[in-house]
């Protein structure tokens, strides 16, 4: 969007005085999550309402969801060039851009829900220079995450390690290790393909959060989740294109600044409630059975996806970063925000 | 300009660009890119370009549509579409239009194994428009047929319209895929009764074949239909089964088309050249008019032109079904310029919450959206099916076609029409579950 | 003229047969991958695969498809002009095609580069993605080839004055 300039000030003998500034900006919105879902429905919607509040309506965003002006692949490098003002994706979509944050959803954390990991990743990245330096090309507003993703099957049911031997379930991106380390099968295919193939069969299962049982309609088509919250969770952004930032003056940053500051908070909650909410909605509506894990068994499964992380490691150590560090220091931002926020909504 | 005096200017200049000879896909492209650089920058313009042609490219849900138009192919080179139709033309021949009718049933019946309206357009140009030519039947007539029923893709599950839908309302899936049936078949019987009027009105458009004794018709089939109830257990069957899903049926048809000609040895390495060299052209045509049109659909959403439209259309005070009505004019206008995936994505959202509050059923308005889709991309000045036919069928000019669509334009509003009156059409299937 | 038409034809003709082969490798992928799966398991990265082959078919097709004037276009009004101006319609037509299939192929390149800088890879093999981004570009720079010999094509026209070359 580009602003008209602020109009000239008129010379006169009075007092200088600051001009005032009634510029108005209307802002290009871009998201991957269709217009229903509580993301956008409750979460931006909300977000976007409280800064114009706070801008008295000067500053208004035009929202564009369901990937309709950028896919969600396309956002980051999107708004950092301008195509949108303003954008929300997941690192995840473009592996290999962000390898800092990949430490976010590596698996092992204590990780209770997704305000715990929204709140991890928020502090990690306002403490770590490393992860500062992955998102230069834009203003980064604010991060928050998922809750872990769960074990969700049409048949058969996952009550113990050895069940998902050889089942082939949909993973995607960072999780794809977790899921080979534990035998099953990933099979990678697009979200839209993901509910047909449950149905048809060809998918015993898939790894997600809860939440798209209801979002993604995939209740219809699962009978189990067996709950596995210390597998994984997705990292998102909310990010702003530099020169739309750099074009406001500082009451607007500032509103901008600390709106995003507490929905970090917020939208961790809300992800919180929604994950519990689509499982409900799966045990009401479509009688979804809910496994958990014994304690034992978790053991083993953790035991199982070790050395995913020492991959990790390895891994990012031979492209010059310090691997190490990384996981230590998240690992210790996840144990405090645990402790802080880990009772949420139980 | 205010950006939506920009969105209107831009329609005028895709006009005079498309009458001056400019392919569409350029027109596009270049229409959308000098917006989004006006309304933006040119950095933005470039890089939303870049971005949306490669992933236009790189993209697994699409690749349905080579793998299909390949199919096609393979069946023409290999002489299985003459057999078929060489048997459909002694056993239907005689009726009137029957090779059209019978071409009509054909696209239903791919509908079931293909997810897009552009790749059963494409296949089913490539299967059934040179036989229909070999008979003597009408350009106009065969191309607009072709075109007009490939919507039949997406009304008979799978669908990818139904899951975009779906997944943006929230709405079952699988009721809309449900839904979906019957108003497919209806629009079929519409489409096929609109072409048997039309020839008995002008016998020239389909000459009538002659009589034939039913012993030839018998070894016609034999000879024809063998084959393709091979392929078609084998993509139908699979699927079914869960062994794939519809976006790998496309490879499966291919694979199972390519076994069955080289067993019957039906395929020189000529034909097989052939028939990839002409997969590859039409592909390429359609992807690239496709990412062009995603760079255009873009460029008016940031106009906020297509929004202002549907905010228009469901805030004048009438009557629930007269606002239904503007709603689908309003389809039908932004059909003529903006490509049926696209659109939904930019209507849906503004539309579904106005319809729920009138008190109409949401899978309902799911299948009358489609339909409204279908319009959309046979309309021009772009109707993504009539350029897919037009790259097959190289022969016939883009207007050609155009004038031979208003009789299956009808059928869709009568389709629509019964839709509103008997609703029950579309819910019957859905109720039954569950 | 002669050459330079022939030249062109012959590259994009090669060219349009990496895609050839492309298209058939795409197919024997998914299908290999569904046969071994369901005894046994999936080709890893048939997805991501499947997207590199399908961006190798469909860019090296693009070019080919202009070769043989085969993206649609209308051509009701102008076939009824005399041929000088014909000439003149399609030199301004070629001319904003060339341009804007020019500055695709520059902002595709530079966007291959800015990705390999940051080391966009595939999420299971981990395959770089830059040089697809720039055999995509390439695809473009064949196009914007054939665009500039349509170009010189149409000059000829409006100066001779008939299609005959
Ligand atoms: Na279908
Ligand atoms: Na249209």
């Amino acid at each position: 969007a580009k602003a008209p300039a602020p109009a000239a000030p008129t010379p006169t003998d009075q007092p200088k005085e600051e001009p005032k500034d009634d510029r108005t900006w209307n802002l290009q919105f871009a998201t991957f999550w269709p217009a229903t879902d509580f993301q956008v429905a409750e979460g931006h919607m909300g977000w976007a309402k409280e800064i114009e509040k706070r801008t008295n309506g000067r500053v208004t965003f035009t929202f564009h969801p369901a990937n309709a002006l950028l896919g969600a692949n396309e956002i980051f490098t999107g708004v950092a060039d301008g195509a949108a003002d303003l954008g929300t994706t997941c690192p995840a979509y473009t592996p290999g851009l962000f390898p800092v944050t990949e430490a976010f959803e590596l698996p092992g954390y204590k990780n209770d829900n997704a305000l715990v990991a929204s709140m991890t990743m928020w502090e990690a990245y306002k403490t770590m220079d490393l992860l500062q330096k992955e998102y230069k090309d834009v203003k980064v507003l604010m991060f928050w995450a998922t809750g872990p993703g769960d074990v969700m099957t049409n048949k058969p049911p996952v009550r113990k390690l050895e069940d998902l031997k050889g089942l082939q379930i949909r993973t995607v991106g960072g999780t794809v290790p977790s899921m080979k380390a534990l035998e099953a099968t990933p099979v990678s295919m697009p979200m839209s393909d993901a509910y047909l193939a449950l149905d048809s069969g060809l998918l015993a299962g898939i790894l997600a959060p809860t939440d798209t049982l209801k979002g993604f309609k995939l209740a219809e088509v699962i009978n189990y989740v067996t709950k596995t919250p210390f597998l994984y969770n997705i990292v998102f952004m909310k990010v702003m294109n530099w020169d739309t930032w750099n074009s406001f003056p500082a009451d607007i940053q500032k509103a901008f600044t600390d709106v995003s500051e507490e929905y970090v908070e917020k939208y961790g909650k809300l992800r919180t409630d929604h994950t519990e909410g689509g499982l409900q909605y799966g045990i009401k509506e479509h009688k979804v059975e809910v496994i958990t894990l014994s304690a034992e068994e978790q053991a083993r499964w953790l035991k199982q996806i070790e050395p995913v992380v020492d991959a990790w490691i390895e891994k990012t150590n031979k492209a010059g970063l310090p691997g190490n560090d990384v996981v230590k220091k998240v690992k210790e931002i996840d144990a405090k925000m645990s402790q802080k926020y880990g009772s949420y909504g139980k | 300009m205010t950006p939506m005096q920009v969105g209107m200017l831009s329609i005028l200049v895709i006009f005079i660009l498309l009458f001056l000879r400019m392919p569409v896909a350029f027109v596009m492209l270049v229409v959308g890119m000098s917006g989004y650089a006006y309304l933006t920058t040119t950095r933005a313009a470039l890089s939303i370009t870049a971005q949306t042609m490669y992933n236009t490219f790189a993209s697994y849900p699409l690749i349905v549509v080579p793998l299909f138009v390949w199919m096609g192919f393979i069946a023409y080179y290999s002489g299985l579409s003459s057999r078929i139709y060489d048997a459909t033309y002694k056993v239907m021949g005689s009726m009137t239009a029957g090779l059209a009718l019978a071409t009509i049933g054909a696209c239903a019946a791919f509908g079931a194994i293909c997810g897009s309206t552009t790749a059963t357009a494409a296949t089913m140009s490539a299967v059934a428009l040179p036989e229909m030519k070999k008979y003597n039947y009408s350009r106009s007539l065969s191309t607009a047929t072709v075109a007009s029923a490939a919507i039949l893709g997406v009304m008979i599950p799978p669908s990818v319209i139904f899951i975009l839908y779906g997944i943006s309302t929230g709405e079952s899936i699988a009721k809309l895929f449900l839904a979906g049936i019957l108003p497919g078949l209806l629009l079929m019987v519409l489409f096929m009764l609109a072409t048997y009027l039309i020839v008995r009105r002008n016998p020239d458009l389909a000459p009538a074949g002659p009589k034939v004794p039913w012993g030839e018709k018998l070894r016609a089939v034999m000879r024809g239909g063998v084959e393709v109830i091979i392929i078609f257990v084998c993509v139908m069957g699979g699927l079914f089964a869960g062994f794939f899903t519809p976006t790998e049926a496309g490879a499966v048809g291919a694979f199972s088309t390519l076994v069955v000609a080289l067993i019957r040895r039906q395929l020189t390495w000529r034909g097989f050249v052939s028939s990839l060299n002409d997969a590859v052209r039409i592909a390429a045509m359609i992807l690239f008019l496709s990412g062009a049109a995603y760079v255009y659909g873009r460029f008016l959403a940031i106009t906020g032109l297509p929004a202002a439209m549907a905010t228009w259309a469901t805030e004048i005070a009438l009557p629930p079904v007269l606002i239904l009505v503007v709603i689908l004019i309003v389809y039908l206008i932004l059909g003529c310029f903006i490509d049926a995936l696209a659109l939904i994505l930019l209507t849906v959202p503004i539309f579904y919450p106005v319809v729920m509050a009138l008190g109409f059923d949401s899978v309902w308005f799911g299948v009358i959206i489609v339909l409204a889709l279908g319009m959309g991309v046979i309309t021009p000045p772009v109707g993504a099916n009539v350029y897919v036919v037009a790259g097959v069928e190289r022969e016939t000019p883009v207007m050609t076609i155009f004038r031979g669509i208003w009789p299956f334009l009808i059928c869709i509003f009568v389709c629509i029409a019964i839709l509103i009156t008997f609703p029950g059409i579309a819910l019957v299937i859905p109720s039954l579950l569950r | 003229m002669g050459i330079l038409d022939k030249f062109v034809r012959m590259i994009t003709w090669r060219t349009a047969q990496i895609g050839q082969a492309a298209l058939a490798a795409v197919m024997l992928l998914i299908v290999a991958n569904i046969f071994s799966r369901i005894p046994w398991k999936p080709v890893p990265g048939t997805v991501e695969l499947t997207e590199i082959l399908g961006a190798v078919l469909l860019t090296t097709g693009v070019a080919y498809t202009q070769l043989m004037k085969g993206h649609i276009f209308v051509g009701v009004l102008v076939e009824k002009f005399p041929p000088r101006l014909q000439g003149v319609v399609d030199t301004i037509v070629s001319a904003i095609s060339l341009f804007f299939a020019g500055l695709l192929a520059k902002e595709t390149i530079a966007f291959g580069a800015k990705m390999a800088q940051r080391g966009w890879a595939t999420a299971d093999l981990l395959i770089p993605i830059y040089p697809v981004i720039y055999l995509v570009a390439f695809g473009f720079l064949m196009l914007a080839v054939v665009l500039l010999k349509d170009l010189i094509k149409a000059i000829m026209m409006i100066i001779k004055g008939s299609e005959a070359l």
